[in-house]
């Protein structure tokens, strides 16, 4: 059955989350690599999931017990309507951080590795198509992205058994190195992985049911596990840690050099298209994430047309990509604060969405109790 | 909050979809061809209110309302019916079956010894014709006369006899032009509706199979009609058709294409959002599957909607052979599509700023084919796919064998000669002749020309941005397709949004596999056989 508008089907939100999480945890962790965080993200990124699920675990359990229809209006009950909007504007910065980091990478990489132009005018370039993806809705970014994760998945796995020869097991060690920029690895990456788990809960309306919402994490979460921890794990196994702090996309590196070691053909001068798939992908992760955004400020303010919110946000997006990107000597201050936000970041994002969540949970079992009582 | 409202007036969101409207008034302003037509004078301001039981003053009215003195293809055929009372025949001449006029009504009707001098005994007794109807609206029974009927009055009597006596010239049903197909039926429609709908009735033999007749508010009374399996078509869908049938309101009507496009869907959207088609067995197979199929008097076309691309992408030739060969044929034509689109774009931005991307042996064939052209590769590309362009509007325009000369001869003379004179390149003009018979792997005519044009937008997308264009156009592209919906269907179903489908949509499956209606249809209870 063809449901209607702005009602979504379980498989093609399956997909779009897939592509997300893959992003998320695969391309744009590769800007946070060269933190020196040594050869650990094998184990790091595997623990950043399941942390990322349990805690997601723990917001679903809020939103179905609440039986309201999604995460927003779980901060509304839980913390009032004013401080309810406020968290909700947090979130939506949260989305826009998220749409931001990946774009970055790329825009990054392109700038060294292909094309030889200003950083603004790959920006201008990336805010076209940004734009014109917003526009179209998000059920047209999600068909999209149906179509692209194939293509991503496939190009990954294709990635994966070319380069398997340069494999070497010895280069994991050492395994963590310093524990405590470990832990905090660890955390900070499962909050980068949040935003994209937290997608079906914001859109549960749409999704219609909780059985839905299930569904789609079942599918989605154990594919992008499986697909997330190969990658880093190959990676290691062929760079060690010093390594990566020049590298800007350690996982671009690694196709080229390997296929170039395989000689003149084709498939040695495929690594830049591969990029630009990768690329394809990551921009439609970018526009999920500043659809998802615009919808949630869009609620707060009851407007029904979030298309004049989207086209600010991919603004928004592109500025601090270009500010990231160029140095402006007048800022250092500001590009302080912004490695820092983007180390560690990510931990602001827990209390926002646990606090609610923990919340209503206690409310629940409160009401629960008192009926047991009576 | 301020710049967001602002933005939204800026951009027009706020605000519904105002049409453009000409400032002065139509009413009172005389034509400009000043002929003595008057456009707001309708029958109805000037009609009596039925007929009227007075021969002289319906003849009058008649008379009047066709113009006969000017107008001679009308006739006011008087005579006395039976030998006893007035009678009027009024009929168009040319419209009407001449010999079965003669035969049998004015004989008949003129035959003295013969009894019955009302309407009532007319049709009884008198005027041995299949069909016939009373009528006392004069809006009907003038209708009915343009269209080919011929309406009897009797005097005495406030209603006359209607008898469809249309004889008009048709052509016969001929094999199809622009459809051509190796297995399967070979018919096509023509001009004429009851033709058309006897085509489909052959073909479609249950009472379930519905055609329900409308009419348009335009001045050429188009008769359309709406076709469908009742039980099988979705009845919310039916009831939109019928609304935007009766909501068109213009001057004219000449053609299906024109009416799809006065029932308001797409836009400025360049992909059809209908299926046009001159194939009976083409239409009946959608018929089959939940769709509701258009026709009209006038146009040997029929628009079947709603419609998906992967629909647009099949022709009747696939259900035909058997499954393998049919999903090969559709693999084909998916990767003919595929090139066509993608391979000039790709090239342009391998050429122009990836050009670590082609092999040495490649690079060298370009720089030697492109030595001597003194256009950049980008303007030679775009130049080339627009000359491919005229010249299969040129082989479509001109008439008979010529027309497939010239694309022969425009094809080897005009590529063979801007060659030799540093206008193209070889390789440029392999790429752009690979494209053309992509392009011609589409069978629906529409949908050709819609890729065309969406081939060109990408090659500008590689000339600007090389293969971040390339990409950041594929998935606009996607995107755009996605969200486009053909009244109410997505335009990717079954795929996107992914939809029950009980046979492949990209190869085909087995026939036998075929048993429900389409599930994106949402017809009630996806009625199986």
């Amino acid at each position: 059955m063809i449901k209607q508008s702005q009602k979504y089907g379980v498989a093609d939100f399956t997909k779009t989350l897939l592509l997300i999480l893959c992003t998320s945890s695969i391309f744009a962790m590769n800007a946070i690599r060269g933190a020196s965080w040594n050869n650990s993200s094998f184990i790091t990124m595997p623990i950043a999931f399941a942390i990322a699920s349990v805690l997601l675990t723990v917001i679903f359990l809020s939103v179905t017990k609440s039986g309201k229809g999604g995460l927003i209006s779980v901060y509304e009950e839980s913390m009032g309507e004013a401080v309810g909007k406020i968290m909700s504007v947090l979130l939506t910065l949260v989305f826009i951080g998220a749409a931001v980091l990946p774009l970055i990478q790329f825009i990054n990489v392109m700038h060294d590795l292909v094309y030889n132009v200003e950083i603004t005018s790959l920006a201008a370039l990336v805010v076209i198509i940004l734009a014109v993806l917003c526009l179209s809705g998000m059920e047209g970014v999600m068909g999209a992205a149906s179509v692209a994760v194939y293509i991503v998945l496939i190009s990954i796995l294709f990635m994966l058994v070319t380069t398997s020869e340069s494999f070497d097991v010895y280069r994991l060690f050492p395994m963590l190195g310093s524990y405590g920029s470990a832990v905090s690895a660890t955390f900070s990456q499962s909050a980068y992985l949040l935003p994209a788990m937290l997608m079906p809960l914001i859109y549960r309306k749409n999704l219609q049911s909780d059985t839905s919402v299930r569904r789609v994490y079942k599918i989605a979460l154990p594919v992008a596990f499986v697909f997330c921890t190969a990658v880093h794990l190959s990676i290691d196994m062929v760079y060690s840690y010093n390594e990566f702090e020049e590298m800007k996309m350690p996982m671009y590196h690694l196709y080229h050099i390997n296929l170039t070691q395989l000689g003149e053909g084709f498939t040695s001068r495929i690594d830049k298209l591969l990029f630009f798939m990768w690329l394809g992908g990551t921009l439609l992760t970018s526009a999920l994430y500043i659809c998802t955004a615009s919808d949630i400020f869009g609620r707060l303010f009851k407007k029904m047309d979030a298309r004049p919110v989207r086209i600010v946000f991919v603004i928004i997006v592109l500025c601090m990509c270009i500010i990231d990107s160029v140095s402006f000597v007048r800022f250092n201050e500001l590009y302080t604060v912004l490695d820092r936000i983007k180390k560690n970041g990510g931990i602001i994002l827990l209390p926002i969405v646990l606090v609610p969540s923990l919340i209503v949970l206690i409310k629940c079992r409160k009401g629960a109790g008192k009926g047991d009582e009576a | 909050m301020r710049s967001f409202l602002y933005l939204e007036k800026l951009l027009g969101f706020d605000k519904p979809n105002n049409g453009f409207e000409i400032a002065e008034a139509e009413t009172g302003t005389p034509p400009l061809d000043a002929s003595n037509y008057d456009i707001n004078t309708t029958c109805e301001e000037k009609a009596p209110s039925s007929v009227s039981c007075d021969i002289s003053v319906n003849y009058a009215y008649l008379y009047g309302v066709y113009k006969k003195d000017i107008n001679p293809d009308i006739n006011l055929r008087k005579l006395k019916l039976h030998g006893k009372d007035d009678a009027l025949a009024v009929f168009m001449t040319g419209m009407v079956d001449g010999t079965g006029v003669n035969d049998f009504i004015l004989r008949p009707a003129m035959q003295e010894n013969a009894e019955g001098t009302d309407v009532k005994a007319a049709e009884e007794s008198t005027l041995p014709f299949n069909e016939a109807e009373r009528s006392r609206n004069w809006k009907e029974i003038i209708k009915a006369v343009n269209e080919g009927k011929l309406a009897f009055f009797i005097n005495g009597c406030d209603e006359a006899l209607i008898l469809d006596t249309r004889g008009y010239e048709k052509r016969s049903v001929e094999a199809s032009e622009n459809e051509k197909t190796v297995l399967g039926a070979k018919e096509a429609f023509t001009e004429n509706l009851r033709t058309n709908i006897t085509l489909l009735r052959r073909i479609l033999k249950t009472e379930k199979f519905v055609c329900e007749f409308k009419r348009c508010k335009a001045i050429n009374n188009p008769n359309v009609t709406i076709a469908y399996l009742s039980g099988s078509a979705n009845e919310l869908l039916i009831n939109e058709i019928r609304r935007r049938v009766a909501k068109i309101k213009t001057r004219g009507v000449l053609d299906i294409g024109t009416l799809v496009q006065l029932m308001g869907d797409g836009g400025f959207s360049i992909f059809p959002k209908e299926l046009l088609t001159e194939k009976p067995d083409r239409v009946a197979s959608h018929l089959l599957n939940g769709h509701i199929a258009v026709l009209m008097d006038g146009s040997p076309i029929a628009a079947v909607l709603p419609i998906t691309l992967f629909s647009l992408m099949s022709s009747a030739e696939d259900s035909y052979a058997r499954p393998l060969l049919g999903g090969l044929l559709r693999f084909v034509r998916y990767v003919g599509v595929t090139v066509s689109i993608l391979l000039p774009a790709y090239f342009l931005a391998l050429a122009l700023y990836h050009q670590g991307l082609l092999t040495t042996e490649v690079l060298y064939t370009i720089i030697a084919s492109r030595r001597m052209v003194f256009a950049s590769i980008g303007t030679e590309m775009v130049y080339l796919l627009f000359v491919f362009q005229l010249i299969r509007e040129a082989g479509m325009r001109v008439p008979g064998s010529i027309g497939q000369a010239i694309g022969i001869i425009g094809g080897l003379i005009l590529g063979q000669a801007a060659v030799a004179a540093n206008l193209a390149s070889t390789v440029v003009l392999i790429i752009v002749a690979l494209t053309g018979l992509g392009n011609f792997c589409v069978p629906d005519y529409s949908l050709q020309i819609a890729v065309g044009y969406v081939r060109i937008m990408f090659v500008i997308a590689a000339w600007i941005g090389g293969l971040l264009g390339l990409v950041g156009a594929t998935v606009i592209f996607l995107a755009v397709l996605s969200a486009s919906r053909s009244y109410g269907v997505p335009y990717l179903a079954p795929f996107i949004p992914k939809t029950v489908s009980d046979r492949p949509f990209l190869l085909r499956g087995k026939i036998s596999m075929h048993k429900r209606t389409a599930d994106y249809m949402n017809t009630d209870g996806d009625k199986t056989i």
